[in-house]
């Protein structure tokens, strides 16, 4: 393993600062190119709605203490035959060059608009530039709030503004987390009724237009006509991966997260598709996979042969719901209630997924069922 | 040189992140805060302990 002199991470969000602070710890010139101060991501449908104010990871003082270079911009051209690339500056918008050693892709997933006649005045709040915006149409209480898209990001939003506003949440699916087991979906549903959000299943979209004094209309052919002083889209994410990275989903990488193909480049975070040992190559885009990753990748770089091997794993609350699960659901065949825990066994009949309702203490047990 | 784990209840919320990082160090209690299952750890295990808490709950102490 050749001495790493400096390393350069593209991405400011959990895994990109977590492996620029690793490595700047143990003393290895960092270089962090992101929009924006380094920003924690899933507080930002919780805590942060509540606090009022992005979760910042860094201050601008702590990453100059910390030795962290931070170009506050955009990573645009990636040349990685002459390894450099752009940065946009977000001050004034002007190209900058910047030629890199050691690379690490961190930048994640962004949040996307389904394609409805004027989505485009939806707020969103996956990303901090979005929740800053948002934050100021929230001061005032008891706001009609009509959230749109009930995965975890939007059902964790709805039943958060819940405590101050009144919140619509609408969802193409019945059920909300309608991709997860069909127990997350019915305890969620009844934890947003119990919680004043009301919930409109099954709806179809079809425009949303403004009326006079700074409201929207949502029309829908399902639910009729929805009104909302204050529109959030939570529905669908995309990859940030550039042209030259190949622009796809994900980004294939080895064991030690090092991108396939490439020397000296890694990758981390959402979009770090690596070999599982058990569940194959996948990506995982969770917090605990972004930060554990970030650190990998550092620790890989200052000489750690180690392989990343981490189970899947994400936690949610929504409202006073805690939602947990450890394993790759994708590999369940069947699901069955097994000791109190929701068990999914693959074709080979060992446990590949468990998912925890308001269980945090089995978070144990169910590990120790994954890894039997 | 080993170290000791000090996890803040007050801060902890369970999320078990440090379960994620280390299972046969910590554990979630029955109050759904963690819990150091060890009296002792090696400095490098207690310091992954540490950085993977999403809430700051967990600091270190250098053993006696």
């Amino acid at each position: 393993m050749r001495a790493a002199r400096s390393v350069t991470v593209v991405g400011n969000g959990v895994a990109g600062y977590a492996c620029a602070r690793r490595l700047s710890e143990s003393g290895v010139a960092v270089t962090l190119i992101g929009p924006g101060l380094p920003c924690d991501r899933p507080p930002l449908s919780k805590r942060a709605l509540v606090r009022g104010s992005a979760p910042y990871l860094a201050t601008a003082d702590g990453l100059v203490h910390a030795g962290i270079r931070h170009l506050d911009g955009w990573a645009v051209d990636l040349d990685l035959p002459h390894r450099r690339l752009g940065v946009q500056c977000i001050a004034r918008g002007e190209v900058h060059e910047h030629a890199f050693e050691e690379l690490v892709w961190a930048t994640g997933l962004r949040p996307t608009r389904p394609p409805i006649p004027g989505i485009g005045v939806a707020h969103q709040n996956a990303d901090p530039a979005g929740l800053e915006e948002l934050l100021p149409r929230l001061e005032r209480p008891g706001r009609r709030v009509a959230v749109i898209g009930a995965g975890l990001i939007g059902t964790e939003t709805a039943a958060t503004l819940s405590a101050a506003h009144r919140v619509t949440l609408v969802e193409r699916a019945e059920l909300p987390l309608s991709r997860l087991h069909s127990a997350v979906g019915a305890e969620a549903k009844r934890v947003l009724a119990a919680l004043g959000v009301e919930f409109a299943g099954g709806c179809s979209l079809e425009r949303i237009v403004p009326i006079p004094g700074g409201s929207q209309l949502i029309e829908t052919s399902t639910h009729g006509r929805i009104a909302a002083e204050v529109v959030i889209v939570a529905a669908g994410v995309a990859s940030t991966l550039p042209p030259a990275l190949g622009a796809g989903p994900t980004l294939a990488t080895d064991e030690r997260l090092a991108v396939e193909g490439l020397d000296g480049v890694w990758a981390c975070g959402d979009t770090a598709a690596f070999p599982h040992p058990r569940f194959g190559r996948i990506a995982i885009p969770h917090w605990d996979n972004a930060r554990a990753g970030g650190d990998h990748v550092a620790r890989t770089i200052l000489g750690s042969r180690a392989p990343f091997e981490r189970d899947p794993y994400w936690f949610s609350d929504i409202g006073p719901l805690r939602v947990q699960q450890v394993g790759f659901e994708p590999a369940v065949c069947e699901w069955s209630v097994r000791d109190g825990l929701h068990v999914g066994c693959a074709d080979d009949g060992r446990a590949a997924c468990i998912l925890l309702l308001n269980s945090p203490h089995r978070l144990n047990d169910a590990r120790r069922l994954l890894a039997a | 040189m080993d170290t000791q784990l000090i996890i803040d209840p007050d801060t902890c919320v369970g999320y078990g992140e440090c379960v994620a990082e280390d299972a046969a160090a910590v554990e979630i209690d029955e109050n759904g805060c963690a819990r150091a299952l060890v009296p002792l750890l090696p400095r490098d295990r207690a310091e992954r302990l540490c950085a993977a808490c999403p809430v700051g709950a967990i600091t270190l102490r250098p053993a006696a």
